[in-house]
């Protein structure tokens, strides 16, 4: 089985800060993989141990990080044996619709792809589209919210779990799926892997060669939300009347 | 006035409400038996699934051509969205806080890295909206239409079982007071206690992601943050919380805001009133002493 696990790089957000005019400021941040398509990877290595014969494959929409060893090595030191790449200058201004064509040119460029995995969300935009509209794309059978993917009796079978329902699918042919984080703990690389993973093939097609659509939403701002101001007071509990004070306070709530 | 518009919806009167009020022609889709009141609905068996209907929504929507879609925000709400989105050739505006349809297209702010930031943004029409609850509050408008039945089903895509957990949602976006346990709780074994000191405050009990995803503490329901419940309580008192922006988004419209945590310098004190800094092992059970 070929399983494709579709990721993007972002923003590390805790080096995302608030510029002066309110908007982003990205100038000191570095590139991470999204956290949550750390997950699906892992998810996705997991199946292909179950079902044995079986490649794992990383798949991106990304602008000039692709020539960054660091971020390359980040997305292959956790088992996939290559990476399949669409370069766009400007991807993290394109919108789902343009991320998502592009990616359904690069699907259909990889032979024989089965299953395609998403992180259910990005860590910066976290829209919960991609996957959906991938899926729409293809024609194929699409599933989110899925928490678990096992193998038995030949067929992948898929959990999805949407508020108190559980619904238990089994896939028999091609199939996109996004995986919330708690289908697996992204593992954590050896130096060995992480060395290896920079030897790793991939393969980059240019937007154009790819084609796909073109965005379509106008992007009028980001800013910054009015903070709400809090008193920030801070009590110790090795202090007797500190300790006494919070807890007034928090009786006083009742 | 919009000719065709196309509703997801498993809840609430909100979504077709507002379509009959700026469309000629709205159709429903929905679970039967959950929802009416568009001038055609279109009902799947409640025992099937979303999922199993995407292509038989498709083949609805490729009928209509639908100008706008709105889905509930919900998971299933998003599924159709997105498979919606790419048929349509549009971008799907995901979990709106606020939605204006104008006649050019939609216009809508959205949360972005983790509630650091709103996004204003713009789609022409066909567009498609995720729409949570209060975003398009009105007056309810529903039509008595006519009802017909789609029995989708998805080749390669075999529903083996479905079952409800029966978990109760409890009320924690309309609770009073919440107690909310974090990772920093360490154990199980101090859930009891929790239990405890919810009861004495009068107040719902909620979790962080990670204390629910990956400590099993609480079911998802549970969690608040940009991804889980949004408050309003009066009260939030935060019991080994770190207080990352995708949490605290969810407290921002509480009153007092009260943290445990060991750390002076976690992120929680700047967002928080009231912090006691100390081990909740030790000071869960002196609160629940001083509150007796
Ligand atoms: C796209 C995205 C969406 C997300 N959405 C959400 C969301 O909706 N809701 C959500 O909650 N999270 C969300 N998260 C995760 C979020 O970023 C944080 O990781 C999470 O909120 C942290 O949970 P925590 O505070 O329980 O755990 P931790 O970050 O592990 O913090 C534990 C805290 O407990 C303290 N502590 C430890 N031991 C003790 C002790 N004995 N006594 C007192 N204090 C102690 C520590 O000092 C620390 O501050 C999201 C993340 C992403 C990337």
């Amino acid at each position: 089985m070929n399983i494709l696990v579709c990721f993007k790089y972002i923003y590390n957000d805790e080096e995302v800060y608030v510029g002066s005019d309110g908007t982003p400021d990205v100038g000191s941040a570095s590139w991470v993989v999204s956290p949550y398509d750390l997950n699906a990877t892992e998810a996705a290595m997991k199946l292909a141990a179950a079902v044995g014969d079986s490649n794992v494959y990383m798949m991106t929409v990304a602008g000039d990080v692709l020539d960054n060893s660091k971020a390359k090595k980040s997305a292959l030191s956790r088992g996939p044996a290559a990476m399949y790449a669409v370069k766009a200058p400007n991807a993290l201004e394109l919108d789902n619709l343009a991320v998502a064509s592009l990616l359904k040119g690069a699907v259909e460029k990889v032979e024989d792809v089965d299953l395609v995995i998403c992180g259910e969300g990005s860590g910066d935009m976290y829209s919960q589209q991609l996957g959906n509209m991938l899926g729409g794309m293809l024609g194929w059978p699409t599933l989110n919210v899925v928490s678990e993917l096992k193998y038995e009796d030949g067929k992948v079978m898929a959990v999805r779990s949407d508020a108190g329902r559980t619904e238990t699918f089994a896939i028999n042919g091609k199939a996109v799926i996004s995986v919330t984080s708690d289908i697996s703990r992204p593992r954590i690389p050896s130096m060995k892997e992480i060395m290896g993973a920079g030897k790793k093939p991939v393969t980059i097609w240019s937007a154009d060669e790819i084609g796909g659509l073109a965005s379509v939403t106008n992007v009028a701002s980001v800013k910054a939300p009015p903070k709400t101001e809090r008193k920030r007071q801070v009590f110790h509990e090795a202090d007797e009347a500190e300790f006494e004070e919070f807890c007034k306070l928090l009786k006083s709530s009742i | 006035m919009l000719k065709n518009v196309l509703v997801f919806s498993l809840s609430g009167t909100e979504l077709i409400s507002r379509a009959n009020a700026v469309a000629e022609n709205t159709v429903l889709v929905t679970a039967a038996g959950a929802l009416t009141g568009a001038d055609t609905v279109y009902t799947y068996p409640a025992e099937s699934s979303v999922a199993l209907q995407l292509k038989a929504i498709a083949d609805v929507a490729a009928e209509l051509q639908p100008e706008l879609v709105l889905c509930e925000a919900t998971a299933s709400g998003r599924l159709v969205a997105g498979y919606l989105a790419a048929l349509l050739k549009t971008n799907s505006l995901p979990d709106v806080q606020t939605l204006e349809i104008t006649d050019a297209g939609l216009e809508s702010t959205r949360m972005v890295y983790g509630g650091s930031f709103v996004k204003a943004e713009s789609v022409p029409y066909p567009a498609v909206a995720i729409v949570g609850g209060g975003v398009l509050l009105g007056d309810e408008n529903l039509k008595a239409g006519e009802t017909k039945e789609l029995s989708g089903t998805v080749e390669g895509l075999e529903l083996v079982s479905v079952s409800e957990s029966g978990v109760s949602m409890g009320n924690l976006a309309g609770a009073k007071r919440v107690v909310c346990v974090g990772r920093g709780l360490g154990s199980a074994d101090n859930l009891p206690l929790v239990d405890e000191l919810a009861g004495l405050l009068d107040a719902e009990i909620g979790c962080t992601r990670p204390a629910a995803e990956e400590e099993n503490w609480y079911p998802k329901n549970r969690y608040i943050g940009i991804s889980g419940v949004m408050l309003k309580s009066k009260m939030y008192l935060g019991l080994g919380v770190s207080g990352q922006m995708q949490h605290m988004i969810g407290t921002r419209s509480c009153g007092s805001i009260f943290a445990v945590n060991k750390l002076e310098g976690a992120a929680i004190v700047d967002e928080a009133d009231y912090t006691l800094v100390g081990n909740v092992n030790t000071a869960l059970p002196a609160i629940i002493e001083k509150l007796k």
